[in-house]
């Protein structure tokens, strides 16, 4: 928890340093929802009606809880290991005494809990001004949303750790950041949900891990699912969490001895 | 005697600027084969960042293409009408930054050390020097899965792929890049006066996104903005809802025949700028 304190205030002290920057960004986090929002209106046309049994409201509504949980699930730590392995700044990581995997997310989640409640929330809030936020949330969603949220935070974070294991083979493993964020933009329904998918690409996207990262989580918020299908998301979200959990210490503890230090 | 001499004057100049030209293109040629060079020496490294870069934006076509056909069309363009776009925007994209990214990506850290006092101590130009020595092949897979992808689009469009269509797809591509290349220039010029150019960034690339769909699918200060004070609508929308026949009233008008002289003007205003902004450099290095 000090280490979390630690962490979030130096992250507070760099930003308020550079606060124009932050500004700009938030201000451009608020402006990407808007992109959002007009492109799905310029889909749904003036008439608007719905298209697959999603009506333009609940788009939008999906468009702003998207914005906000692609915000909060994400994680640099793929990027962070290839730099620290790049850097040769691993070495001093690795003698740090709650162990890098620990390390590395307690970082990841401050990061992140720093950007949502400095970037994401005014800019989701300003969407949901703007917009108007037409949505009938009942208080057990919002409970069932924060615990699947936090699996798909887990689960992201475990998919980064394990495939950003690689450095330690490829010794930079900059391209894995392109190749997952073309999984996770395309599966994770954080632009376009899976509800409009072709047959194929649905399917295919349930054998992978993505979708419960953001579509899921979103899906259970609005209530759009029943008992069965929450219990079955849960299930799966605990079976990828165990999987990716299970691959990331074998893929850690094979891999830690193998790296090589570099810079000096 | 006077029209004369200014007549020899006036030739005078203009072989010192081509001869200076000529010079500056050498310089380009020695960069261009130390870079390719070093491409090649981690040439797996390079061909998979290729690929992945590829597949990244592949999946975005796709994912444009999933959300047009769900509802038929976006604001009447249908979705390889939309994939046209992206994929002129794209490839201007690729060519400015395969001469300016580096610019504007090294810029700000040089300036920062002071190591931008290595380009001042050279018999060199800035702008010039820094042009000849930045280019990076990192743009093959941008410039190739545009271009597969505007093949792809013609032919579903079903448009016979002449030779004044050709040399119109020429002409807008070569402003889109003028337009990308001023932007770089402006991003990269802003490192002289501000410490941080992140701001610039976000606005830039936001603009991009925009650049990638219609523009009359946005509210019409969206539309004066893309068109007026940062001209991304010339990079595709206009001149492609020319070449494409569209009746739609998007936008601030016709203002298709305008993209070459906009482009033209813009990117002369950003190397204006750029030279101003490198004037205000003061060294910062030890």
């Amino acid at each position: 928890m000090g280490l979390c304190r630690k962490i979030l205030s130096i992250s507070f002290k760099e930003k308020s340093i550079f606060r124009f920057d932050y500004l700009v960004s938030t201000l451009f986090s608020f402006f990407h929802i808007v992109l959002k929002v007009y492109l799905w209106k310029g889909l749904y046309g003036i008439s608007g009606g719905t298209v697959n049994g999603i009506a333009l409201n609940d788009m939008l509504v999906y468009s702003i809880l998207s914005s906000f949980t692609a915000g909060i699930t994400k994680t640099t730590v793929m990027n962070d290991l290839n730099d620290s392995v790049l850097s040769g700044s691993i070495s001093t990581n690795l003698l740090l005494p709650i162990g890098l995997k620990k390390y590395l997310f307690v970082g990841s989640v401050t990061k992140n809990f720093f950007l949502t409640l400095y970037g994401t929330i005014p800019s989701v809030l300003a969407a949901m001004l703007f917009f108007g936020f037409h949505a009938r949330i009942r208080p057990v969603n919002i409970i069932l949303y924060l615990f699947s949220v936090t699996m798909g935070i887990l689960i992201n974070f475990l998919y980064n750790f394990l495939f950003g294991s690689s450095v330690i083979w490829f010794r930079n493993a900059f391209f894995l950041n392109n190749i997952n964020s073309v999984l996770l933009n395309l599966f994770s329904g954080s632009f376009v949900p899976l509800w409009f998918f072709p047959e194929p690409l649905k399917i295919l996207s349930v054998f992978l891990p993505f979708r419960y990262i953001v579509f899921e989580p979103i899906a259970v918020l609005l209530d759009t699912k029943s008992v069965e299908e929450t219990a079955g998301v849960f299930t799966m979200q605990f079976f990828w969490l165990l999987l990716l959990f299970c691959a990331a210490t074998f893929v850690w503890n094979r891999g830690r001895n193998k790296i090589m230090i570099q810079g000096g | 005697m006077r029209t004369v001499n200014g007549i020899g004057s006036v030739g005078e100049a203009v072989k010192e600027v081509v001869k200076e030209a000529a010079w500056y293109l050498r310089l380009t040629r020695i960069f261009t084969g130390k870079a390719v060079k070093a491409m090649l020496t981690y040439r797996f490294l390079f061909v998979i960042n290729c690929i992945s870069q590829a597949l990244d934006y592949a999946v975005a076509f796709l994912l444009m293409w999933v959300m047009i056909s769900a509802f038929d069309s976006l604001n009447g363009w249908n979705a390889c009408e939309v994939m046209l776009l992206y994929a002129f925007s794209l490839f201007a994209y690729g060519i400015a930054g395969t001469f300016f990214f580096n610019i504007m990506n090294h810029l700000p850290g040089q300036i920062w050390r002071g190591g931008f006092d290595d380009v001042l101590i050279k018999p060199v130009k800035v702008l010039p020097y820094l042009l000849s020595s930045s280019f990076i092949c990192n743009y093959i897979a941008h410039i190739t899965l545009s271009i597969l992808v505007m093949g792809f689009c013609f032919h579903a469009l079903e448009m016979p792929v002449t030779l004044w269509l050709l040399l119109k797809i020429l002409r807008i591509l070569f402003s889109g890049s003028l337009i990308y290349g001023g932007f770089f220039l402006i991003v990269s010029g802003s490192a002289f006066l501000v410490t941080r150019t992140d701001a610039l960034f976000h606005i830039m690339f936001f603009f991009r996104e925009v650049s990638y769909y219609p523009l009359s699918v946005f509210p019409k200060v969206i539309q004066i903005i893309a068109t007026v004070l940062v001209p991304y609508g010339f990079i595709n929308f206009y001149p492609l809802r020319e070449l494409l026949g569209k009746e739609e009233a998007g936008g601030l008008g016709d203002l298709a025949g305008w993209s070459p002289v906009v482009a033209l003007v813009f990117f002369a205003a950003a190397c204006l700028f750029f030279c101003r902004s490198a004037r205000q450099y003061k060294s910062s290095g030890s």
